[in-house]
């Protein structure tokens, strides 16, 4: 039975989990499972996308509503790659990272099953499945995020949790709604909800609001984004994986799911959802990057970029253009890319010398010269300057948002990305241009297994803002099949 | 010839681009062969833009493009007006290296310093070379991000504040101008500057804003008013070298990013106006200022604001007069050349004068040059020519903007020619005026502290740039057809410049500028202290478009942004702090406590609905009564009330801190935290479901209106 493969890159990270959490192995030997293991996943998912004729798999099924059951399309391959290729650096990050932090064993279990969760939701086929993976992705990062142990992180575990479930039960009730008409939520190019009644319409926006604003929690939605914030007290790795890529990318994708497979951009125009989640989005891209220029220290700046990018992303799902929606779509391949390096450097920086605060790391440019430089790079391809890869995503993202007639979507793109230099340049000139204080011990760059991702996904980075040619086709032919 | 045209074209770019981090390897090794090597790297460029002169010599053009990079793709065109600047621009940077070298000697960091020099380098050849407008963007970015890194090469105060307000206008002008590309590529969905003209004349009043927007990206970098602000703060700590290019070069990106928008719109009359008018101000803005001011990079700041106010002018005029523009577009084109070489003649002499004395202000150079024969030489050759004299550059290109004015009679009435020549007339004498004033400090004075003590300076490395750029300057002074000719005038042999009416607006032109010197400068600008004297500075307390009017506007705005967005950002856990407390204030009313209080309201109660069948001393002793009633339980529950009140405001507390709340024993206060974390769950999340609710309809009401 071969296409009992699709689920194997789910299950083998649960695999490696449970084999750590029974295997008290030296820190070596368990090191050397990990990146293996993680590497190997990385392939049974390029073998699975280039082998398998058959392309879903039932797992369960109770009745048409409790139907567990993955289907590999484009979008899905698209995000599980991104996904499982940053897991592989992250995890040679983690290994350089937690080597002196308290507990590293319940920490790499975590994170590996956290794996399988997340390509769970890349791989699910309906709506159901998405949502129970997505309930299992915040109980799996829910240890991580408080694996600090202290009350801060307690407490900033607390409010994840509140935040994530309750915009999951926001999205269930969307999802009854949803399904108490159609009795099928499989996904579909194109949304599987036909021409409705005018007399539907507020039922139907109901049912979108309920779902958009319950998936925008993890996504980062404004009012519902203070968990993102907060969750910045787990360790560094965490931080960029989880809260910059996984988990906020898993809402994006969830919304990417219920926008274009679900409901159907012409449901959307009908009902006049997409006025609603607009207005929400730009607001959300505002606050973030207004708020992180008055963050002083580095982790939570990050965050409130990240709040600021993802509405990017969003943006350009609600658009409702295929230029737009390739916009959204690069940009939700490049932030991660780019974020992830940010927050490397900044958890290398945290844990070479102990620096979280911005003012701290005058100088540091001098000292750690390699990683400043990833740094900054990264840094200015996120503010999106020529030729780097955050301006061909925003190229997109305004152009669609003209062509579908508003002035409105480009301008706040760009009073963001002015914000965006206004936050992120300061750190830079910081670093490098102010003089070393006295008495500053002399700092060593990082290790190899820190130090050699940050330079591989730099290196990325600027790479792809070159030729992102073949990306954006690909991201043109999802486009093509969902508008 | 081993490579073609078109390569060419992409290799100048690619070769500067490569080398400066080869540069930087050689650089850590050994710093004269890093020095050498980058000589030799601008040598090559400039060596190949010479090779491509026959290309384009007879009206041809080159282009080359590369599809399928950077999500565009890369399009190049060489003509005439493009060769023109990547000529100058090689150039010069050739003579700026060399003075470099020797600039530098004292500086830190020179690794980094010559590579970005070297990266805005191909940048700006990038800049001159785009044939679509998303790759002039790209490039113009990017040389805004090298240059920036040789804007703070002291790494001190004064130059991080330079780098701060450059930084931040030109990226807030490059952001200002991409929403005008995006709205052009809206209208006409290409972005090829030759394709641009036919598409959008076809475009409504669109137009004008699009191109007002992409005008204001490059009016930055070509320091048109009101957007010059950041010039005079950038100039004078930045390397004199940089500094020059600065001047020199980056400044006509922003003209050929102003002149290439202009062509797209088909020289539109009223932005060509607009176009007109701004370099009008800027001429004497630009040299009115500069005229007070006692910096000597400040002061040839100013200068070059106003000249660039000249350039800007005549392409005004050009867009103006389109058909009879041919004389006007040339002579833009050579004041241009022009005014690269004056300026970049000027920074190097201030440079000379920072590399010795360390000082800028006039005050302090008091006869520094006196005992200088070849510094002096040089500089004066600068001095006259930027006042146009004739024999000196300046006289033909300033000489042929003087006839552009006329030309203009063919549109505009009397007046407004009058005017123009008015304007072009105290400008100029201006230009006479506060050159002078350099001239005579620096060199007319006699001061024993630089007698004899320099004579040994400046170096060979500092002073041939500048000798070779005055000898030029001469050479184009006396056979301005050459130069003419060469840049494809057709007429050029045909001027007669050296009229006597020329010469004698030129003299006339000098004498006011003399008159402005003795009865302004020597009279108003200088305070005698005995024999000695020094400059005053009236400017600073003029009115100051950035200290009171940008900086206040901006800061108002974002101050208050901030706050609102703020508001948004707590709004949630506000809501449901204050949803909990209240309802904890809600639970904790026990209404039972107190049975007599009840009876006693039950009472009140039945009383007040009968009081109608009683008399009305019953009235008042029932009035009495509940006074009485509502006085004694007050009094009693005091504690009582006390106690609700804070209870409510603990609940409120307990949410916003509730991590003071769990002690220390974890064991003692676990059930405590347990209920506290699910008392606070349970009202999270319904508070934010119910914010959801709100907000959702509020959502739809707002649409449904």
């Amino acid at each position: 039975m071969p296409n009992i493969l699709i689920v194997a890159p789910i299950l083998f990270p649960f695999i490696l989990s449970a084999l750590l959490f029974l295997n008290d192995w030296e820190e070596k030997t368990r090191n050397r499972w990990i990146l293996w293991g993680i590497i190997l996943n990385f392939f049974i998912l390029i073998f699975n996308f280039s082998v398998l004729e058959v392309n879903r798999i039932h797992i369960l099924k109770f009745n048409e509503f409790v139907d567990i059951y993955f289907k590999i399309d484009m979008i899905g391959i698209v995000f599980s790659l991104l996904v499982s290729f940053l897991w592989i650096l992250t995890a040679f990050y983690s290994i350089g990272y937690m080597a002196h932090e308290r507990k590293p064993n319940r920490f790499f279990i975590f994170f590996t099953a956290t794996l399988g969760v997340t390509i769970g939701i890349a791989l699910a086929g309906n709506l159901v499945t998405l949502y129970l993976f997505y309930e299992l992705l915040t109980l799996f990062t829910f240890p991580l995020v408080i694996h600090a142990g202290n009350e801060t992180a307690l407490k900033a575990g607390y409010k994840y949790l509140i935040y994530s479930f309750t915009g999951a039960t926001l999205s269930l009730f969307g999802m009854f709604m949803i399904y108490s008409q159609t009795q099928n939520l499989d996904f579909m190019p194109g949304g599987i909800l036909n021409v409705i009644n005018e007399n539907e319409i507020f039922y139907y926006f109901t049912a979108y609001a309920l779902t958009f604003c319950g998936f925008g929690v993890k996504a980062g939605l404004v009012p519902f984004h203070s968990w993102l914030p907060s969750a910045m007290i787990a360790p560094t790795p965490v931080s960029a994986l989880l809260h910059a890529v996984a988990v906020v990318k898993s809402g994006i994708f969830a919304l990417v799911r219920i926008t274009y497979y679900i409901f159907g951009p012409a449901l959307i125009l009908m009902i006049k959802g997409n006025h609603f989640a607009l207005a929400l989005i730009l607001i959300t891209i505002l606050t973030g990057s207004f708020l992180a220029i008055h963050q002083t220290n580095l982790k939570k700046r990050l965050a409130y970029s990240t709040i600021s990018q993802l509405g990017y992303i969003m943006l350009g799902l609600v658009v409702f253009n295929p230029n737009s929606f390739t916009g959204g779509m690069l940009h939700m391949i490049f932030h991660a890319l780019i974020k992830i390096t940010l927050f490397f450097c900044v958890g290398a920086i945290m844990h070479i010398t102990g620096k979280t605060e911005i003012h701290e790391i005058q100088g540091l440019g001098k000292q750690l010269p390699k990683l400043m430089w990833c740094f900054s790079l990264s840094a200015v391809a996120l503010i999106g300057i020529p030729p780097t890869s955050g301006f061909v995503s925003k190229w997109y993202l305004a152009t669609g948002g003209l062509q579908s007639g508003s002035f409105i979507i480009p301008v706040v793109l760009l009073l963001s990305a002015l914000l965006t230099a206004g936050y992120l340049l300061p750190i830079i000139t910081i670093a490098f241009f102010k003089p070393i204080p006295n008495g500053e011990p002399v700092y060593q760059e990082p290790l190899p297994f820190m130090l050699i991702p940050i330079m591989i996904l730099t290196g990325i980075v600027l790479l792809i803002g070159l030729f992102p040619n073949p990306i954006i086709n690909v991201l043109e032919t999802i486009a093509n099949t969902v508008i | 010839m081993f490579l073609s045209a078109e390569y060419i074209l992409i290799a100048i770019i690619l070769i500067p681009a490569v080398s400066a981090f080869i540069g930087l390897y050689i650089g850590i090794k050994s710093e004269p062969a890093r020095n050498a090597f980058y000589t030799g790297v601008i040598l090559v460029v400039f060596a190949l833009v010479c090779t491509l002169y026959p290309h384009i010599r007879e009206g041809g053009s080159i282009r080359y493009s590369l599809p399928g990079i950077m999500g565009t793709g890369l399009f190049l065109k060489l003509d005439m007006l493009r060769y023109v600047l990547v000529f100058l621009t090689s150039f010069l940077w050739l003579l700026a290296h060399i003075f470099s070298t020797h600039y530098l000697l004292k500086y830190k960091h020179r690794n980094r310093y010559y590579m970005f020099f070297i990266l805005t380098f191909s940048s700006t050849l990038g800049v001159f070379l785009s044939e679509h407008i998303l790759n002039l963007f790209t490039f113009f970015e990017l040389m805004t991000v090298t240059s920036y890194f040789l804007v703070i090469h002291d790494e001190d105060e004064f130059t991080h504040k330079a780098g701060n307000i450059y930084i931040t206008m030109s990226i807030g002008g490059g952001l200002v101008q991409l929403m005008g590309i995006f709205l052009l590529y809206n209208y006409t969905s290409t972005l090829l500057i030759t394709q641009l003209p036919i598409e959008i004349a076809e475009l409504g009043n669109i137009k004008y804003l699009i191109a007002l927007l992409i005008m204001s990206g490059f009016g930055v970098k070509a320091c048109m008013f009101p957007l010059h602000i950041w010039l005079p703060k950038v100039y004078p700590p930045i390397p004199s070298p940089a500094t020059a290019l600065f001047s020199g070069v980056l400044t006509k990106t922003g003209i050929f990013g102003i002149f290439i928008t202009l062509q797209l719109m088909n020289y539109d009359k009223s932005l060509s106006f607009m176009v007109l008018c701004i370099g009008l101000i800027n001429m004497f803005l630009g040299g009115l200022l500069a005229l007070h001011h006692r910096n000597i990079k400040k002061i040839f700041a100013y200068s070059s604001m106003s000249q660039l106010g000249y350039i800007l002018m005549g392409i005004g005029l050009i867009g103006l007069l389109q058909d009879h523009s041919y004389h006007i577009y040339y002579a833009s084109v050579f004041h241009m050349i022009n005014h690269a070489l004056l300026k970049t003649l000027l920074f190097f002499g201030s440079g000379v004068v920072f590399m010795v004395l360390q000082k800028l202000s006039l005050n302090e150079m008091k006869g520094f040059g006196k005992h200088m024969p070849l510094f002096r030489f040089a500089l004066a050759v600068g001095f006259l020519g930027t006042v146009g004299l004739p024999g000196f550059s300046g006289f033909a290109s300033k000489t042929m903007l003087h006839h552009a004015i006329y030309e203009s009679t063919v549109i505009f009435n009397g007046y407004i020619v009058g005017f123009i020549e008015v304007i072009f007339f105290i400008s100029s004498a201006f230009t006479a005026a506060y050159l002078l004033k350099i001239y005579t400090t620096l060199f007319h004075e006699d001061n024993k502290d630089y007698a004899e003590v320099y004579k040994d300076f400046p170096h060979e490395y500092a002073i041939i740039p500048m000798l070779l750029l005055s000898g030029i300057v001469i050479f184009i002074g006396i056979k301005p057809g050459f130069l003419l000719n060469a840049i494809g005038y057709s007429e050029a042999y045909n001027l007669h410049l050296f009229t006597t009416k020329n010469i004698v607006n030129a003299l006339l032109i000098s004498t006011s500028g003399l008159g402005i010197y003795y009865y302004y400068i020597n009279k108003r600008l200088k305070v005698y202290e005995g024999s000695d004297y020094y400059y005053i500075n009236p400017t600073y307390h003029w009115f100051d478009l950035e200290r009171n009017l940008y900086i206040p506007v901006i800061s108002f705005c974002f101050k208050y942004i901030s706050l609102v967005l703020y508001g948004i950002d707590n709004a949630l856990v506000f809501v449901a702090s204050s949803l909990s407390s209240f309802g904890k204030y809600l639970f904790s009313i026990d209404f039972y406590k107190d049975i007599s209080y009840y009876n006693r309201l039950v009472n009140l109660f039945f009383t007040m609905k009968t009081r109608r069948l009683h008399h009305k001393r019953n009235i008042e002793s029932l009035v009495q009564n509940s006074k009485g009633n509502i006085e004694s339980y007050v009094h009693n529950n005091k504690d009582n009330l006390e106690d609700m009140v804070q209870s409510g405001k603990d609940g409120l507390e307990s949410i916003i801190n509730y991590e003071h709340k769990i002690s220390d024993d974890p064991k003692t206060n676990l059930k405590q935290k347990i209920g506290d974390m699910s008392f606070n769950l349970s009202s999270i999340t319904y508070s934010i479901i119910l914010f959801a609710l709100i907000l959702s309809i509020l959502l739809v009401l707002m649409l449904m209106i």
